[in-house]
């Protein structure tokens, strides 16, 4: 077949479908607003093209041929075909409005669904992950369309960082009576070893941490882990506390003194965040905002 | 980076990796930063560049640029090195060093006031050498040696970057929520490159930043640097000299200057850093800013 001759072809085979559902040539073309001797001849053109009859004629109509019967598939996959290709744009539309939103991944999943989304924000479509702070900033600073929460301080160099929020923090496990543990209860309480989100997920953050217990006068290893897992087995068998969220759900945990070693977060975007982008930023902030004070 | 690594690799590909390096470096402080360095009277080699047209706020190597306006000075005869001033407390400008913590009047040449201001980074001797050169004459010396990337704008007193604009409940106040002080937008304050630095450096060592005689008092001023931390900590082996000016504010954490070996063609070293953290001092920043020298000049031996 030369390709010269299927020009049109898109268009014989709409006119193929529409014969094939109505059975008559003469519906068809009423259907499709044009004559009906342009319809047969452009019909006939189609199986002259392919080398075979499509149609079987009877005096009353038309049925598919046995091999107009297998054609029918084909020809409705080119015309899905050509559905896809003519809504590329809006595709492309949809696919640049879908923002990702990337969390550290060390915050207590409990605590995101309990503190950042309940009730549900309204958000766009979002696709969500957990990843190390360091990580994070350089998937938004290479993707407008990525929108981050990353332990602080972090460098963020050109993004647009949003306020920081101190998120107040409480001792897992927590002890019998519940008290708030200021500077010499979390002295007595925090025992051989506190686990603490990994140095290389935010060197700075993690440093700041050191500093702020050395500060405060509390002496204890802090040990790196990221894996939940193994953080819940540790604060269960290995006797080691950890530092979450207030208001994490599910695990017994006593406050800390107002101010002391809070949980330092903050939203960013790129600079040339599309609008979607934005509001997710926008939204995020203002969830992580009732939680802390900023 | 071993020397037989060096001796495998181009030029070229050694400076990309020395470029990876220092990213990596800064990178695993949580630090953001720039370098340059060239070696000094050696076209052979070519400088190094990490960031070097970014403009930072250069704190302290403020006092850079003003000796060398000082000693332009001195060369056109419009100051007299020796001559006393007296400078009473009411001209005192805070800080940590020096004069900044004198209580009563002092009287010394201004050529030792620029060595207060070099040796120990004295505030108050580097607000009184300032005024006395004056502000357009530092600008004619910057225009005059091509360091277009460099401003020296009026002094900001920066007793305190967190606090001061939030009233005087702040010291309770987690500096990480509060917003960046002025003090670290390049716009408003002084701000320099850290090529802009090497050229200077360069100039002054080529006898070109002034009369040679000038050239050589600065030289010799910046080899007095009185620290032990970031250049001094880590070049301390046998032979090894380091003529060098601090830069520290909060954050902020610079250091430029000259290492030499003997026999060898001095090495010329800026490094501007910002940490992201924001106490008064921070240790790591001083280890990386002298780690990050060291590399970059160990690197720069394999091939002399």
């Amino acid at each position: 077949m030369k390709t010269d001759r299927h020009g049109n072809l898109l268009r014989w085979v709409e006119y193929f479908i529409v014969v094939a559902e109505t059975g008559h040539v003469s519906r068809a073309a009423e259907i499709l607003g044009i004559a009906q001797p342009p319809l047969s001849q452009t019909i006939k053109k189609l199986e002259a093209a392919v080398g075979t009859e499509l149609f079987i004629r009877h005096a009353r109509g038309v049925s598919l041929s046995p091999a107009g019967r297998a054609f029918l598939p084909r020809a409705q996959s080119l015309l899905d075909a050509q559905q896809l290709v003519m809504t590329l744009h809006q595709d492309l539309e949809q696919a640049q409005h879908r923002v990702n939103v990337l969390l550290p991944r060390t915050l207590p999943p409990s605590w995101v669904s309990a503190a950042l989304l309940s009730p549900p924000p309204d958000f766009p479509p979002a696709e969500w992950a957990g990843a190390a702070s360091t990580d994070i900033v350089r998937a938004v600073r290479e993707n407008p369309a990525t929108v981050g929460i990353v332990t602080a301080p972090i460098i963020t160099d050109e993004l647009e960082a949003w306020p920081v929020v101190a998120v107040p923090q409480s001792l897992a496990p927590g002890l019998a009576m519940h008290e708030t543990l200021n500077k010499a209860g979390l002295r007595r309480a925090v025992g051989a070893v506190l686990l603490a989100p990994p140095r290389a997920d935010g060197p700075a953050a993690f440093d700041v941490l050191s500093a702020e217990l050395e500060s405060a006068g509390i002496v204890t290893q802090l040990r790196e882990v990221a894996d939940p897992l193994r953080i819940a087995a540790e604060i269960t068998c290995a006797a080691a506390t950890v530092l979450v969220p207030s208001g994490t759900p599910n695990l017994p945990a006593s406050p800390l003194a107002s101010g002391l070693l809070p949980l330092r977060l903050r939203v960013l975007h790129h600079p040339d965040a599309a609008s979607s982008a934005i509001h997710v930023a926008t939204m995020l902030h203002e969830c992580l905002a009732r939680t802390g004070r900023p | 980076m071993t020397g037989e690594l060096w001796n495998r690799l181009s030029a070229e590909a050694a400076l990309k990796e020395l470029h990876d390096d220092v990213a990596t470096m800064l990178h695993a402080a949580d630090m953001t930063g720039a370098v340059s360095v060239r070696v000094i009277g050696s076209d052979r080699l070519p400088s190094f560049n990490y960031r070097a047209g970014v403009r930072f706020p250069m704190a302290s190597l403020y006092k850079l640029v003003v000796m060398a306006a000082f000693c332009q000075a001195v060369d056109d005869g419009l100051i007299d090195p020796a001559a006393p001033v007296e400078l009473v407390p009411e001209t005192r400008v805070p800080g940590p060093t020096g004069l900044s913590i004198c209580l009563d009047p002092v009287c010394m040449s201004w050529r030792d006031l620029v060595r207060l201001m070099m040796t120990i980074s004295d505030n108050t001797a580097g607000n009184a050498v300032l005024c006395a050169v004056g502000r357009d004459r530092v600008a004619h010396t910057l225009r005059r040696l091509g360091l277009l990337q460099t401003d020296i704008r009026p002094y900001l007193p920066a007793t305190d970057l967190h606090t001061a604009e939030v009233g005087r409940d702040a010291e309770n106040l987690d500096p990480y929520l509060l917003p960046d002080p002025r003090e670290y937008d390049p716009l408003l304050v002084s701000s320099t490159t850290t090529s802009d630095l090497v050229d200077l450096l360069s100039f002054i060592w080529e006898d070109h930043a002034a009369t040679p005689s000038q050239c050589s008092f600065m030289r010799h001023v910046l080899g007095q640097q009185a620290w032990g931390h970031r250049f001094a900590e880590v070049f301390t082996y046998p032979g090894v000299q380091i003529a060098a000016k601090t830069g520290s504010l909060a954050a902020l954490s610079h250091e430029a200057g000259v290492i030499s070996h003997p026999d060898e063609p001095p090495i010329a070293v800026a490094v501007l850093t910002q940490s992201a953290r924001r106490e008064r001092t921070i240790p790591l920043s001083n280890t990386v800013v002298g780690q990050i020298a060291r590399h970059c000049v160990r690197s720069y031996r394999q091939f002399l």
